[in-house]
């Protein structure tokens, strides 16, 4: 990219947040072209709304993904948020702390099992989550008896759906969030060491950082935010519900933290993924005012990934590339895999 | 007789070389003794039918992701493929004229070889991290299965189910004997052939691999080929067993998939491991999945059940390895 805002002497995470950033507003500007309405402040503070329950999430996967791991437990926790918490609250607001409160305990019991295992056995950290996923589901089958019941308090609705001088309470929330978070991960030493461990494990563990506690606490970590997005969620819509869209979690939190410019290696930065969040919100409310149905959205989050993580490694060498569709040399024998 | 020696000797020599594999087995065996022991019902034909019937899908889409985590990779494209094969199979097969098999079997398997070599592609020239490069194709491909068939739903006719659910005496259906032939396929594939080799020498080292010679990226192209194959034969049988198509019917089998291959003691690190031990793997998970159900277990339990028997299983093949 040739951009005059974008020069050699940045480092790459402001170009990461700067290409994101026009990414966003191109966006934007597309849906515009489209739908002129969309573009009132109301409507892009919706938009921004909608994107924090997978902000949230996505940061804490982040997190785990900075480390080298992945976290696929994610979306089930807030699943099983929701159904405890409307269960639980039964719409009376002496009891949201409380329930806020237990909920987070569990999902740092969770995350930090995850962690554990992750740590202290060669578990891959795909397996583990994913075995944890499946466990959580259970549980919450069984703590519901299969049907979900309940409604959540009025007051984590009114931070799910109310405004506060014309915002919405969401983006409050989520705004306080991620300077809590960005402040952990740039200027804390606990927070840096999801960089380090991700980046050289043998010259971390030299450098004398526990893995196996920071492991346990970053995984822990993603799993309370996990815990955080499905109050969110819980908050907007209102009552307990199998189909709060779990699973869609799961995916597009990882989505969204590779579309933020996070890597497997410890290079990224957790608050990138929020802008993530963003564009993948953006386009899926884009796609859904043109009337494309699930298979537009599926197929772009598909197409934004692998361009965006493809321009971030930096690594494809655009001569080959070009060698490649003109013919010549030995690479197209490579292309046609004969 | 000395034949007989020699004989015995390999196979004590096999034994002793994989002694982790032989222990697999092992607990596959005292699984299996001590169900049709306490569970009366589960020596019964019916049953049996059930567990191969259940067994094939899972197993053949384990045995293609064996191959991408031998070379460190992994293809988390899998499940959207084999939706992809049940969507067309029940979309495309008709009723009316027998000769829609035809048409369906070649459509299936060129759209996996397609899929697994835009893979391949992405993964190796781009160098995208596999994880990631397959989770976004696996979005593109259940994008376009919702295209096809937005919903649950088409048909299966006998003629494309007979090929699969038939039962040799009554008991062995045919998916669980394509299943077999392709394990020792795909075994003689890994161990017999140039290609084989290569896969695991990448997965050993493929900085070294490069020097060696190798056309890394080929072998990669392939390695993912074979695997989004491989899929699409599971999705074949899967629309088979179901008798209609899903579009998400396949995403369950992706980490299952990953779990069977890791329980059998082929890890991340690459360069070992294969298909024999896949099928330890398979048999574990889809035994222990029926013996929950015989017992009577509540499917609430299951899934918490399931989640610790894979965490278990892949720390104890993974500790031994270290």
């Amino acid at each position: 990219m040739n951009l005059p805002i974008i020069n050699k002497s940045m480092s790459r995470n402001a170009k990461v947040f700067i290409s994101l950033l026009l990414v966003v507003v191109v966006l934007f500007a597309i849906s515009g072209i489209f739908n002129p309405r969309s573009l009132s402040p109301n409507h892009i503070l919706e938009v921004v709304r909608q994107s924090a329950p997978l902000g949230i999430t996505a940061m804490g996967q982040s997190a785990v993904i900075l480390t080298g791991g992945i976290d696929l437990s994610v979306g089930e926790i807030i699943t099983m948020t929701n159904i405890i918490s409307a269960d639980m609250m039964k719409g009376r607001n002496l009891r949201t702390v409380p329930v806020v409160l237990l909920l987070l305990l569990i999902g740092a019991l969770i995350g930090g099992m995850n962690g554990f295992m992750i740590a202290t056995t060669n578990i891959p950290p795909m397996v583990m989550t994913f075995a944890m996923s499946s466990m959580v589901k259970g549980g919450y089958l069984l703590y519901s008896g299969g049907a979900p019941r309940g409604r959540v308090s009025p007051i984590l609705r009114y931070i799910g759906t109310e405004r506060f001088l014309g915002i919405p309470v969401t983006i409050i929330v989520y705004a306080l969030l991620i300077v809590a978070v960005l402040y952990y991960f740039q200027k804390t030493k606990w927070g840096r060491s999801a960089y380090f461990i991700g980046n050289n494990p043998v010259a971390a563990e030299y450098a004398g950082i526990p893995k196996t506690y920071r492991l346990i606490m970053i995984y822990a970590f993603s799993a309370m935010m996990a815990v955080i997005a499905g109050l969110i969620l819980s908050g907007y819509i209102g009552i307990g519900n199998f189909d709060v869209g779990g699973d869609s979690y799961m995916l597009n939190s990882i989505a969204s933290s590779v579309v933020g410019g996070n890597t497997f290696n410890g290079i990224g930065n957790v608050g990138g993924a929020a802008i993530g969040a963003l564009i993948i919100t953006v386009i899926e409310s884009v796609m859904t005012s043109l009337g494309v149905a699930e298979t537009g959205k599926l197929v772009m989050r598909g197409i934004i990934i692998i361009t965006m993580v493809t321009l971030y490694m930096g690594s494809i060498d655009l001569g080959k590339v070009k060698k490649l569709f003109s013919g010549e040399g030995g690479s197209l024998e490579d292309a046609r895999g004969n | 007789m000395l034949q007989n020696n020699q004989e015995k000797n390999k196979l004590k020599i096999l034994l002793t070389k994989n002694k982790d594999l032989s222990y697999l087995y092992l607990i596959v065996v005292m699984i299996i003794a001590g169900a049709s022991i306490f569970i009366p019902s589960f020596s019964r034909g019916q049953n049996i039918t059930n567990l191969f019937n259940q067994m094939a899908p899972m197993g053949i889409v384990a045995l293609g992701q064996t191959f991408a985590i031998i070379t460190t990779g992994i293809d988390l494209s899998v499940g959207s493929v084999m939706s992809l094969a049940t969507v067309i199979t029940a979309t495309q097969l008709d009723p009316a004229n027998p000769m829609s098999v035809f048409i369906v079997y070649p459509l299936v398997i060129g759209v996996s070889l397609i899929i697994g070599s835009v893979n391949g592609f992405i993964i190796s020239k781009f160098n995208l991290e596999p994880l990631i490069a397959t989770l976004a194709t696996g979005s593109i491909i259940n994008g376009i299965s919702l295209l096809i068939l937005s919903h649950p739903g088409g048909f299966c006719p006998r003629m494309f189910t007979n090929a699969w659910l038939t039962e040799l005496g009554g008991i062995v259906p045919l998916s669980i004997i394509y299943f077999f032939i392709l394990i020792l396929v795909t075994y003689f594939i890994l161990n017999h052939t140039r290609f084989g080799r290569r896969v695991y020498a990448i997965g050993g080292d493929e900085e070294k691999a490069k020097i060696a010679g190798i056309n890394v990226d080929k072998v990669k192209i392939k390695v993912y080929m074979a695997s989004s194959l491989l899929a699409g034969i599971a999705g074949l049988a899967l629309a088979a067993r179901m008798r209609s198509g899903d579009p998400v019917s396949g995403s369950t089998f992706t980490l299952y998939s990953v779990a069977a291959v890791l329980i059998g003691g082929t890890t991340f690190s690459g360069g070992k491991g294969g298909v024999i031990r896949t099928f330890a793997g398979v048999l574990i998970l889809s035994l222990v999945s029926i013996i929950l159900n015989l017992i009577g277990v509540s499917p609430f339990y299951q899934n918490v059940m399931t989640g610790l028997i894979i965490v278990l299983a892949v720390i104890n093949s993974s500790l031994r390895k270290g």
